[in-house]
């Protein structure tokens, strides 16, 4: 039953974005809707995240896993078998660990994040930045300003970003998220969205400037997902699979632990934080693109960030390694150099491709057509010719990292021509004209590797070995770390919710759940019930009788579900 | 019991579905965690097949009669357990019935029409 849905290869990081009419009228230089947002900047925020060192690491873990598959079924030889298997199922265990993570950071960016109220941003995340340039049309705003005074437009930005969240669409969304049951063997979607949503109240106790969601989600994304003593634990080969999943829970779990505590608070000014958070920071290495590489460590983690580092570059060597296989269909299906153009092009976000049109207008120049409209007028091709040019196929990309957006034509023979909507720096042009840029190709190439991962694990204790280490200690861990954290350690909370869920708390009246989604809305974009009523005026219960519905029902007045702080602005923990 | 599995029919639907027809069974499955990619919220529900569950599943494919046809592929299951994919194709207009959806959604799903009576 499985229909068209967005959706994204951890791997390969490609998205496939279900909305392709949308992201095709962008090639024809129309906006993107404002509906696009929530998909948008969900996908985004997975992209941003599976090219940080973390899940780059992964990355390279499973395609050496996809190598040795490979080896075994050109060469029959199994002798690294083992290794192999306990490699797969550290992969798998550790991406269980961050699912709920991953998931709870993309529907934060979808449901709480705002640009910056109060004042031009320090500091703002890849996926908003993008979603302000390419959804809300920021350098035309940023044009049409007599002076450089950015603060209104983000202000405006702000408002027309919480009117879409306050809309039946995003309302019924959360309404559904906020249903969904909790705990690690259900949903990835809400424990993990409560995790981060609760280290985030708690965060702003420490650093006033924690209190933009955008910039907290920028300060979570670096400690998790750029930490290098996971990443040791992750590759360190001297150990079995179940020492390395439980090694990397239990480090994902102090690092949860020291977010949600700050021990450093005293001693680390923000300053120190804002510096080591200013990338976006994109790092050339061989010809690929590592964004946010930068390191960090405490006192007593710099060995470990060390071994770490030095694990990450020995298995990103490998992972680049051109493929020798045999001549025949798979060599065919598999060039040398694939997994290389797999990793090369992490970094850029695929938005989708559209038919179009080559019409010569002079000696290797000319137009591109889509249907009827002109797309790129005047195109000078340099280092290819138009000779028998004719179908087009255009591809569109993001690089999130420098903010412009690139569409590639490709004809029979592949890319012979870019164009951007913004300069580019030298730095990335070079990157380009380095990669095959061919999306199809490498979304076909990850399908087979997956098939061939899969084949391989048929018939070996590899299933097995993982349901053991969920049954004997990882389960527990994996609950005992983001239960504890999505309800700030209340049990009253906890229980009402893992016990009852909030379906039964709310009634089961779809009308109060619609109602309390709305108000979790709101209160992250601190609005007052009577501002809530006037942004969306179609719900069927009230703010007010929302809130005194919930506070007959609702057992944590630290963990609020629906409730009206001291000032009068709506409050909500989730 | 047999059963129907459809993608995009929510929890908050299930709410909404079970105010009008009480009787009808919704549950719901979470996607596979092993799968490599990773997508948006999404679940299946499977619809326990009773004369409410055809009702609750026609009103819920009439929601949006803007749109001209709804075109769903669900999977059933018969009593046996045997299962089949099928397409549910309804053409919308202001005019088109429940009953006549739920007379639709019987004959693809084999319910016994005598029950309908």
């Amino acid at each position: 039953v499985t229909e068209a849905l967005t959706r994204i290869d951890l791997v390969s990081n490609h998205v496939a974005f279900k909305e392709q009419e949308h992201y095709r009228a962008l090639l024809r230089g129309q906006d993107l809707p404002a509906e696009t947002f929530s998909g948008f900047i969900h996908e985004a925020t997975h992209h941003w995240c599976n090219t940080s060192p973390v899940v780059s690491a992964l990355a390279f873990l499973y395609l050496s896993v996809a190598r040795e598959a490979l080896h075994w079924l050109t060469t029959g030889d199994d002798s690294r078998m083992d290794q192999t298997l306990e490699d797969l199922a550290t992969y798998e265990m550790a991406v269980s660990w961050m699912r709920p993570l991953m998931e709870g950071l993309a529907q934060f960016a979808e449901y709480d994040v705002l640009p910056d109220f109060f004042e031009p941003p320090q500091l703002l995340s890849p996926p908003l930045d993008a979603a302000m340039r390419h959804l809300f049309h920021l350098p035309r705003r940023i044009a049409s300003l007599p002076d450089a005074r950015l603060a209104p437009i983000f202000h405006e930005l702000a408002d027309e970003i919480s009117a879409w969240r306050l809309s039946r669409q995003t309302i019924d969304r959360k309404s559904d998220l906020l249903l969904q049951p909790i705990g690690s063997q259900g949903s990835a979607y809400l424990l993990g969205y409560l995790a981060v949503k609760q280290l985030w109240r708690n965060a702003q106790r420490f650093y006033a400037e924690l209190a933009h969601a955008d910039t907290f989600m920028i300060f979570l994304r670096k400690l998790v997902f750029g930490d290098f003593v996971l990443i040791s634990e992750l590759l360190d080969r001297s150990q079995d699979a179940r020492q390395r999943g439980l090694g990397f829970g239990r480090r994902l779990h102090e690092r949860l632990n020291d977010i949600r505590l700050m021990p450093w608070d005293d001693e680390v000014l923000w300053s120190t934080w804002e510096e080591l958070l200013m990338p976006p920071q994109t790092v050339g290495r061989g010809g690929f693109v590592l964004t946010d590489a930068e390191p960090f460590a405490a006192l007593d983690t710099t060995e470990l960030v060390q071994q770490g580092m030095r694990r990450f570059h020995e298995q990103f060597v490998a992972a680049i390694e051109p493929l020798d296989l045999p001549p025949g269909e798979l060599r065919s299906a598999l060039p040398a150099d694939s997994i290389g153009h797999v990793l090369r092009e992490r970094y850029l976000m695929w938005l989708g491709d559209s038919p179009a049109s080559w019409v010569s207008t002079g000696r290797n120049r000319g137009r591109v057509l889509m249907g009827r409209d002109v797309v790129l007028d005047d195109v000078q091709l340099t280092n290819a010719s138009d000779e028998g040019l004719d179908a087009l196929r255009l591809d569109s990309y993001l690089d999130l990292y420098e903010g412009y957006r690139l569409t590639t034509m490709a004809g029979e023979k592949g890319v012979f021509g870019f164009a951007f909507d913004s300069a580019p720096s030298e730095r990335a042009r070079s990157e380009l004209t380095r990669s095959r840029l061919d999306r199809h190709r490498i979304a076909g190439l990850i399908d087979v590797l997956h098939g061939l991962v899969s084949n391989y694990a048929v018939g070996t204790n590899f299933r097995e070995l993982v349901q053991i280490f969920w049954g004997k200690d990882g389960r527990a861990l994996l609950d005992a770390t983001y239960l504890g954290f999505a309800f700030d350690f209340d049990d009253a909370a906890r229980d009402a919710v893992a016990l009852e869920g909030l379906d039964s708390i709310m009634g089961n009246d779809p009308d109060l759940v619609r109602s309390v989604a709305a108000i979790t809305l709101a209160a992250s974009a601190r609005m007052s019930p009577e501002r809530l009523c006037a942004v969306s005026d179609g719900l069927a219960v009230g703010p007010a009788e929302a809130v005194e519905r919930i506070n007959a029902s609702w057992p944590s007045g630290h963990v609020p579900l629906a409730a009206v702080n001291a000032d009068g602005f709506l409050q909500s923990a989730f | 019991m047999a059963e129907v599995r459809v993608q995009g029919l929510t929890r908050l639907d299930s709410l909404d579905l079970k105010r009008q027809f009480p009787d009808a069974v919704i549950a719901f499955e979470e996607a596979d965690s092993a799968d490599p990619w990773h997508g948006e919220l999404a679940t299946v529900a499977v619809v326990t097949i009773t004369l409410a569950g055809l009702n609750a599943l026609a009103n819920w494919l009439l929601k949006d009669r803007r749109k001209q046809e709804v075109v769903k592929t669900v999977v059933i299951t018969d009593a046996s357990g045997a299962t089949r994919t099928e397409t549910i194709r309804i053409k919308l207009s202001e005019s088109t019935s429940q009953p006549e959806v739920v007379k639709q959604l019987a004959s693809i799903t084999q319910f016994d029409s005598d029950a309908m009576q």
